[in-house]
């Protein structure tokens, strides 16, 4: 027995002598994605500061992983460029793990090209980026992540970043403010401005906007207030686009709460009256009646004669306003509108004539119609230049347009009336509606696919076997070509489609997600889409799992 | 205190207890165990540290343990109190946890080993031995994910080899003798174990649900699983046994 209980008491002992439990796999999947690259699709995992880059062209399907700063919120593809950005909001430190800086992290497609790291001195939890992905603003949105995490927060700090620079580092300013925050940013092209072309960034603020001098973001921002002090209306910018061509450039911005469009010209501070770090443009403010409820715009017109045509949903009506003399035309419409897609092409009746032209819907309205504007002479020819459609299946609930295929696509609300897509032949002005299922979603292919895939709304699409068991999942695909339409049948309900452009093997490919917790995605040739061709990757979340943990 | 280490101390005192009072008939004797004819059957458990850091992902725990049975044959005396026996065994390892919050891992590692050790008799109840093994582990993994979406489990098994070598320590009590002679004569005995395993690593994977009907599963795309990495098989080990002795 003495015997019995001394080898217990040891037993014991090298039981007991264990260290807490390790919790190293204990964090939750944190996923975030996918964002589709050029030929690539990502994903980003918070909880182990990974990045998974999937190739669909390698002869094995591998999620690539990239450590990525901690605390990774956004991942965003960073535009015109095969790079990811994550903005990596660090670590504070806390007992066993060591602080880490806020950080925006780039990570290229190409694994052979280099991960870069900006340094950022805040935790911002937004990204904004210029269309061509050469400026990025990080700052603090009014939505993402959690503001209240922080013992400190300046919702108007915002770091700039220049990405074209050699070593790009983040300028940090505060923005003025008027006891609102940052709600978007908006990028401008080339301005001709005095000291010479350059680009400028308007951050929209709840009854102001700021403009920043991006080549030169240590200079004074300009703050224009939307409203007159006493104005206890609330005007929230929605909107803001450029006109560029001019010499005195122009920044219109559309704003909810606004009858009037808000016109910024840009006119030469002269030198005796700049300041050491001042601007050499100023802000000159008109306001532009354009009816009621003015909810989108866009601007044409040859240089030098720049027109803006403004959509007015609440009062059923468009205007088209010379930027210049403010003088406006109004063209009735049948049935409001609330979107504006410019576009270049012929119409029946000027079959050989390319010219400016709109297309404008009501999108979630109840209009069952979309108007055809003729921008060309419309000043003159004023109601003549308007032609609307016949009656739509249902009011829209989207539209995509594809100026280059010479079509537009409409999503339908119309339950239970078993038309979900309507395909407007712009030349001839004609619409096709098409059968579905459900009420789908649209994704245009990257050119030179003529391909428009639809998805099934999520639980929909699932097949079924004479038993009533479900035997796979449909995604169709319909070329803009001919109009023709098929379907692929698949193993999984598909939650995204992600159509990629051409790989290296020159072929491009369709990327299907399927919902999992461990990540699941179906490759589909996007040439050929078919069942045949087709091959899945599924748990890339677990890849390598052994050695690295979750955290 | 684990399920393996009450299996095993209850065991033991189960069984002195019956060595000393199960049968009227029985009596100890303090003849040499010589008169036994060399058969050992223990049971076994077994406790390793979790050093991998990738095994964290089946167990939360900082030690392992196993169960087992095994036999041994003296197959040679080697002067007047030394012995070699040989042996086979098996020992099951089974570990389960949560990872990620929500989701379950499972790793059922089955250990098959073949054994030659040397044990000298310092005292007829004293006998110190080395023993080295060497064998196999067939690994089970499953990872069950804890999401309606999900199919079914992810599951893959391994192979990995192994040898071990240890010092032990095996206490014996007299041989016990049935007046009536109905049983051959036995004795039992309380075995500690030290020792160390090299293993080749495992190698696991996390294959995606297959269909159990062939013409579902012949249908289904081509899917890739994925590499979980590497689980280390080397580790240093305790080992608590009991045997009855023939």
């Amino acid at each position: 027995m003495k015997l019995l209980a001394t080898t217990g008491l040891v037993s014991g002992i090298f039981l007991l002598a264990c260290s807490p439990a390790d919790q190293r796999y204990a964090q939750p999947f944190r996923l975030s994605g996918p964002v589709a690259l050029e030929s690539s699709v990502a994903y980003v995992e918070s909880s182990s500061a990974t990045l998974f880059m999937i190739d669909p062209a390698a002869a094995t399907l591998r999620a690539r992983r990239v450590l990525v700063g901690q605390d990774p919120l956004l991942p965003v593809r960073r535009a015109q460029h095969d790079e990811m950005m994550v903005l990596c909001r660090g670590e504070r430190g806390q007992p066993g793990v060591p602080q880490e800086s806020p950080s925006l992290r780039l990570v290229p497609a190409d694994e052979t090209k280099p991960v870069r790291v900006v340094p950022l001195g805040t935790r911002f939890n937004t990204l904004s980026q210029s269309d061509d992905g050469r400026f990025v603003l990080a700052h603090s949105g009014p939505t993402q992540g959690d503001l209240t995490a922080d013992l400190l927060l300046n919702p108007n700090e915002i770091a700039i970043v220049d990405m074209d620079a050699p070593t790009p580092k983040a300028v940090s300013r505060t923005v003025r403010s008027f006891g609102s925050v940052p709600l978007g940013v908006t990028f401008s092209g080339e301005l001709n401005l005095p000291e010479g072309p350059r680009r400028l960034a308007v951050v929209r603020s709840q009854g102001y906007v700021t403009i920043i001098d991006l080549t030169n973001p240590t200079r004074t921002e300009i703050t224009v207030p939307l409203l007159l002090p006493d104005d206890r209306r609330v005007v929230t910018p929605t909107k803001v686009i450029f006109e560029s061509k001019d010499k005195e450039p122009t920044i219109f911005v559309l704003a909810s709460g606004a009858d009037d469009i808000y016109a910024l010209r840009l006119v030469a501070v002269p030198a005796a009256e700049r300041s050491a770090d001042g601007n050499d443009f100023r802000p000159v403010l008109s306001q532009l009646g354009a009816g009621r409820g003015p909810a989108d715009m866009a601007i044409f017109g040859a240089e030098g004669q720049p027109r803006l045509l403004v959509v007015s949903a609440g009062s059923q009506d468009a205007y088209v306003i010379d930027a210049r003399s403010s003088r406006s035309t109004r063209i009735q419409l049948e049935a409001p509108a609330n979107r504006i897609y410019l576009f270049e092409d012929t119409s029946p009746a000027q079959p050989t004539k390319s010219l400016p032209r709109a297309l404008l819907t009501g999108i979630g309205t109840e209009a069952r119609v979309v108007s055809f504007l003729d921008l060309d002479q419309i000043e003159d020819l004023k109601q003549r230049n308007l032609e609307t459609s016949r009656p739509l299946a249902a009011p829209a609930t989207d539209l995509r347009l594809f100026p280059l295929r010479g079509a537009a696509v409409l999503s339908h609300q119309g339950k239970g009336i078993g038309i979900g897509l309507s395909v407007i032949d712009l030349r001839r002005r004609s619409i096709s509606p098409l059968g579905s299922q459900s009420l789908p979603g649209v994704v245009e292919a990257p050119a030179p696919s003529d391909k428009l895939w639809i998805a099934a709304n999520p639980g929909a699409g699932g097949i079924q076997d004479s038993t009533g068991q479900t035997i796979g999942y449909r995604v169709a695909f319909l070329s803009l070509g001919d109009l023709s339409g098929k379907e692929v049948r698949v193993d999984a309900p598909v939650q995204q489609i992600l159509p990629l452009g051409r790989s290296r093997d020159m072929r491009s490919r369709v990327i299907l997600t399927h919902p999992s917790p461990v990540g699941y995605l179906t490759v589909l040739d996007g040439e050929s889409p078919d069942r045949t061709t087709a091959r899945s990757l599924q748990g890339f979340l677990l890849d390598d799992l052994l050695e690295r943990g979750v955290k | 205190m684990n399920r393996p280490l009450l299996t095993a101390l209850g065991f033991s005192l189960f069984a002195t207890n019956a060595a000393w009072a199960a049968s009227p008939d029985a009596a100890l004797s303090d003849r040499p165990a010589s008169e036994r004819i060399g058969i050992t059957v223990s049971l076994d458990a077994e406790w390793m540290p979790v050093s991998d850091g990738g095994a964290r992902l089946f167990s939360e725990k900082d030690t392992n343990d196993a169960q087992g049975i095994s036999a041994a044959f003296d197959v040679k005396r080697i002067g007047q109190r030394g012995t070699l026996a040989v042996g086979l065994g098996i020992l099951d390892d089974d570990s389960t946890s949560i990872f990620a919050a929500a989701h379950r891992a499972s790793l059922d590692l089955d250990n098959y080993y073949a054994t030659a050790s040397y044990r000298f008799a310092v005292r007829p109840w004293l006998q110190p031995y080395v023993s080295v093994a060497g064998g196999g582990t067939h690994a089970a993994m499953t990872l069950r994910l804890n999401d309606e979406t999900t199919l079914d489990d992810h599951r893959s098994s391994h192979w990995s080899v192994f040898g071990r070598a240890s010092l032990g320590l095996r206490l014996a009590t007299p041989t016990i003798r049935q007046a009536r002679g109905s049983l051959p004569p036995f004795g039992f005995a309380f075995l500690v174990e030290y020792g160390f395993q090299a293993g080749s690593a495992l190698a696991l994977r996390a294959d995606p649900p297959s269909a159990s009907d062939a013409k579902i599963r012949e249908d289904k795309l081509p899917v890739a699983g994925v590499a979980l990495g590497t689980l280390s098989r080397t580790f240093p080990f305790f080992r608590l046994g009991f045997a009855l002795l023939f």
